[in-house]
Parts: C-alpha cells; sequence; structure tokens
C-alpha cells in the first residue's frame, strides 16, 4: 500500500507543528523520518493514524484521503501505529495485548495464525504469554507493542521511536526483525532519534527540521551527507 | 460470639451492596476520567422504582427489578450521551454536569414521591434463615447478597475473559492506545456508563426493602463509593471490590459496638489516612505518563 503525504500543516493551539510537509512511501518500501527532538516527527505519525487532524493538507493511502478518518477506523485500512513509549496495556497479560491488536477481526483461526506469526518473530513473548505487560522488561514492551500492531494485518506500519530507552543488543534485534517484517511485504515508517539505526533499517530517508523537510535521499546516500553526519550521526 | 458472628454476617451483606454501587463510580471514572457524582442518585432512582411499580402498584417484585435496572441503565446511557460525551476531555466539565443531574433526580423522586418521612417497601421475601440458633439472615438480604455476588460475577467474567472487557480495561488504562487498536472509545463508554448504572440500578432495587427511601438517600451510598474507590486504588476493579469487604465489615462492627455515625466519620478518616500515605490505594498502580 502506497502512503502520500502531500503538504501536511499541523497546528498545536495556534503553534505550527508542521509547516508543510510531503512525502511518499511507495507499496513495500521503507522509509524513515530522522530529526532532533521536536522536529514534528511524532506530529507526522500522529496524523497518519488519524490521532491529530491536520490543519491543512492531504494524507492519501493508495490514492484515497483518509485524513479525516477517525484512528479507530483507520486500523481496517492498514494501518497500524507502534506509539512512542510503547503504550502496551499494563494491566492485561502478553496474551491479552495482542488479542487487541487483532480487535477488528473475528475469524479465530487466521487470528491464531497470526499470533503464531507474531510469535515467530519475538520468541520470547511466547514464554511471557500468560504475564501482565507491566512485568516485561523494556526490550519485551517494545517487541509486545510491535506484535500488537502486526496482529490487525498492516500493510503499513508506523513505529514512534522504537529504539527509545533500549540496551543497543535489543535495539540491533528490533532492527533485524523490522527488516524481516519490512521483507513481508508491509510498508514501513520509522521515527527516530537514533539516525544511525534508522538509516541501518530501511531503504530511503527523510531528514525533518522544525516541522519541514530538509533533506531526503536514500538511506546509503544520507549516510553519508556531510551535515546528517554532523547533526545526526555525531560523526 | 453470636453478635460477633452475625455483625460479620451482616458486614459480609453490607459489602455486597457497596460493591455494586462503587463499580459503576469505578467504571465510569477509569473509561471516561469523569467523576460522576450522580451515580448514588442512580441507585436512589433504583430503590424509588420498586417502592412506585411494586409497592404502590404491585406489580411483582422480581419483574420491577428487572424494570429499575433497565431504566437506570437508561438514564446513565442518557448521561453519557449528552453529558459526558460533549465535556470528553473536560472532567470539571463533567462533574459540574453529573452534579447539576444529582439534583434534577432528586427533585424528580420528589415530586414522584412527595415529601414527607421516608418511604418504606415491605420485603418481598419474608421469614429468616437461623444458623446455630442465634444467627439470623432474614431471607430478604440473603437474596440480595446473592443476586450482587452474582452480578459481579458476570461483571468479572466479562471484564476478564472477553475480549471486549479487554477493551474496556484498555481504554481505562490509555484511551489513545486503544483508539489504535481499532477500540471505539465512544462505544466502550456506553458500555461503561451502561454497566455502572444497570449495577447502580440493581444495588438501588436490592436496598429499597431493607432501608429508608428518600430522596437523598445517594449522599451515604455516594460516600461509601468514594471511600470504597479510594481505598482499593482509583480505576481498580478488583481493588474496588475487596475495599467494598473490607469497608463493610469495617463499617458494620462499628456501627454494631458503637453508632452508624462515628463509622462513617472514622471511614472517612480513613480514605484521608490512605490518601496521605498509599494515594494509589490497595491495588491501583502509580501513573507514568
Amino acid at each position: 500500500m502506497e502512503l502520500i503525504v502531500n503538504d501536511l500543516v499541523v497546528n498545536y493551539h495556534n503553534v505550527a507543528a508542521l509547516r508543510g510537509i510531503s512525502f511518499t512511501a511507495s507499496s513495500g518500501s521503507s522509509i524513515t523520518l530522522i530529526g532532533s527532538n521536536g522536529a514534528g516527527k511524532s506530529t507526522t505519525l500522529r496524523s497518519i493514524s488519524g490521532l491529530v487532524k491536520p490543519s491543512s493538507g492531504e494524507i492519501l493511502l493508495d490514492g484515497e484521503r483518509v485524513d479525516h478518518i477517525e484512528a479507530d477506523q483507520l486500523l481496517a485500512r492498514g494501518i497500524a501505529h507502534v506509539p512512542e513509549g510503547r503504550r502496551v496495556f499494563k494491566d492485561l497479560t502478553v496474551l491479552e495485548n495482542l488479542m487487541l491488536g487483532a480487535y477488528i477481526y473475528k475469524d479465530k483461526q487466521r487470528i491464531s495464525q497470526d499470533l503464531e506469526s507474531v510469535f515467530s518473530h519475538f520468541g520470547k513473548l511466547k514464554e511471557r504469554i500468560g504475564q501482565q505487560a507491566r512485568t516485561l522488561s523494556g526490550g519485551e514492551q517494545q517487541m509486545l507493542s510491535i506484535g500488537r500492531a502486526l496482529m490487525s494485518r498492516p500493510k503499513i506500519l508506523l513505529l514512534d521511536e522504537p529504539s527509545l530507552g533500549l540496551a543497543p543488543l535489543i535495539v540491533q534485534e528490533i532492527s533485524l526483525i523490522l527488516q524481516e517484517i519490512h521483507r513481508s511485504g508491509v510498508t514501513v515508517v520509522l521515527v527516530e532519534q537514533n539516525a544511525d539505526l534508522a538509516l541501518k533499517t530501511v531503504e530511503r530517508g527523510y531528514v525533518l527540521e522544525n516541522g519541514k523537510i530538509t533533506l531526503d535521499g536514500s538511506a546509503q546516500s544520507l549516510a553519508n551527507n556531510e551535515h546528517v553526519k554532523k547533526a545526526y550521526l555525531g560523526i | 460470639m453470636e453478635l460477633l458472628i452475625q455483625t460479620v454476617v451482616n458486614g459480609l451483606i453490607q459489602s455486597g451492596f457497596y460493591a455494586l454501587a462503587a463499580i459503576g463510580l469505578v467504571l465510569v471514572f477509569g473509561v471516561m476520567r469523569v467523576v460522576n457524582f450522580a451515580h448514588g442518585e442512580l441507585v436512589m432512582i433504583g430503590a424509588y422504582t420498586i417502592w412506585f411499580v411494586h409497592a404502590q402498584n404491585g406489580v411483582p417484585y422480581l419483574i420491577t427489578v428487572v424494570l429499575a435496572i433497565l431504566l437506570v441503565t437508561a438514564l446513565g446511557l442518557l448521561m453519557e450521551r449528552f453529558l459526558f460525551r460533549p465535556m470528553t476531555g473536560d472532567p470539571l466539565g463533567g462533574l459540574i454536569c453529573s452534579i447539576g443531574m444529582l439534583f434534577i433526580l432528586q427533585v424528580i423522586a420528589t415530586y414522584v414521591g412527595g415529601e414527607g418521612p421516608s418511604k418504606q417497601v415491605p420485603p418481598p421475601f419474608e421469614g429468616t434463615l437461623v444458623l446455630m440458633d442465634s444467627v439470623r439472615i432474614p431471607y430478604q438480604r440473603l437474596f440480595s447478597i446473592t443476586v450482587a455476588v452474582f452480578a459481579l460475577g458476570i461483571l468479572w467474567y466479562f471484564l476478564t475473559r472477553t475480549k471486549f472487557g479487554w477493551a474496556v480495561r484498555a481504554v481505562s488504562m490509555d484511551r489513545e492506545a486503544a483508539a489504535l487498536q481499532g477500540i471505539s472509545t465512544i462505544r466502550v463508554s456506553m458500555i461503561a456508563i451502561g454497566v455502572g448504572a444497570a449495577m447502580a440500578g440493581l444495588a438501588g432495587a436490592l436496598m429499597a426493602p431493607l432501608t429508608n427511601i428518600n430522596p437523598h438517600m445517594g449522599h451515604n451510598v455516594i460516600i461509601a463509593a468514594f471511600i470504597v474507590t479510594i481505598v482499593g486504588g482509583v480505576g481498580s476493579l478488583p481493588g474496588a471490590v475487596i475495599a467494598s469487604v473490607l469497608y463493610a465489615l469495617f463499617h458494620t462492627f462499628v456501627t454494631t459496638y458503637f453508632s452508624g455515625t462515628i463509622a462513617t466519620i472514622s471511614g472517612l478518616v480513613i480514605m484521608v489516612l490512605v490518601l496521605i500515605v498509599r494515594p494509589t490505594g490497595i491495588m491501583g498502580h502509580r501513573v507514568s505518563e
């Protein structure tokens, strides 16, 4: 599924968060938006998944405008959003969290197939299936949050800072799993402050600064760009 | 010794009412972030339905209990649609609306029942079960506690074993994350207030033959429900049930050995102490935002 964001403007209480950004994630591609804190990365994802209503501009899924649709209706259109800070349901078990990812579906057989497929990515979750989500480590909660999103059979997966607060080894693991998910045909839109990780995980990148896109290109070319190196890779 | 056992039995029976009344307050607060001050009045309307339809007009008790549940549920749904939904995201607005509703319902009750002394409803179940020669349990109370436990059991099953129950709890934990799973928060709000109001209506209907019915009886109910909710941990349903049992036993003991007024005062003191020493209550968790 192809995602097109066209001249998107979002204001929070009359303060501009996005000043007209445009980018495309073609079907089956993987892209990242990198940028510093407050650049508008989360706001972009939140607009795509319907949590924030844009002031102007368009969001198109396979050519159809979706920027007026409520968040709980967008899931059925193929968008899943792994929010910043994991946001798992802490008093529910791992299994219950995953089942809520499949909330919009009724077909039990298909749901248990999806469950097995999530466990094939995240073996740890299977071991912890009956545990309350609050007892999981940060990395496991992140895996649960991604697994929950996969249960909705997304065509586009939005991820907001999945590496935040995690140990380097786990960050590596999550990067590999995201590449697996992408290879299985899901369009991946990754938002990261960890630009190094992001550019190693996806094919194409956009640099977001003060609510505007200032640079874009293949992940490779961005990783070699002097400005990106200095501002985001710390080289 | 007999007095001790009798008091424990009385306390346990009382806990059923507290739990039924408190659960709705907790559900609505958890899902909608609104403190529904009119919740005690929902219990009162349940009791008035029994008085008016059953005692005054002779409709059989059990049918009237069902009627009371339906009526109060409908009332709850109307409150959600016309008061709380427009006030989404404004907890203070919702609270003020619910206080307005509280007065409206009291006036309606006064209009229907008139002023004057409290109404009494003769117990539809007569007779008393006598255990060990001296512990007395009127059949009316036995019936009430059985129905209350049964209703709470169904609610527990719904919330812990069904996908829709998980969705209700998910919304109370994290509204936005729930919406991202395709869960309609409006639908869940309707369920929460519907179920909460049904429980309140049931509590009122069960209480009616055992208490004085008047337009202001909701006060005592809401005070008990607040104490139980805060001691149990705001937003925790198991906490509310556990706290209901503890508080009912405590209140009954103090009432039996001292007086009802002292019982209510010390209940409120305990609530304040819990707020100071352990603000999350027995079962509550710290919320990190």
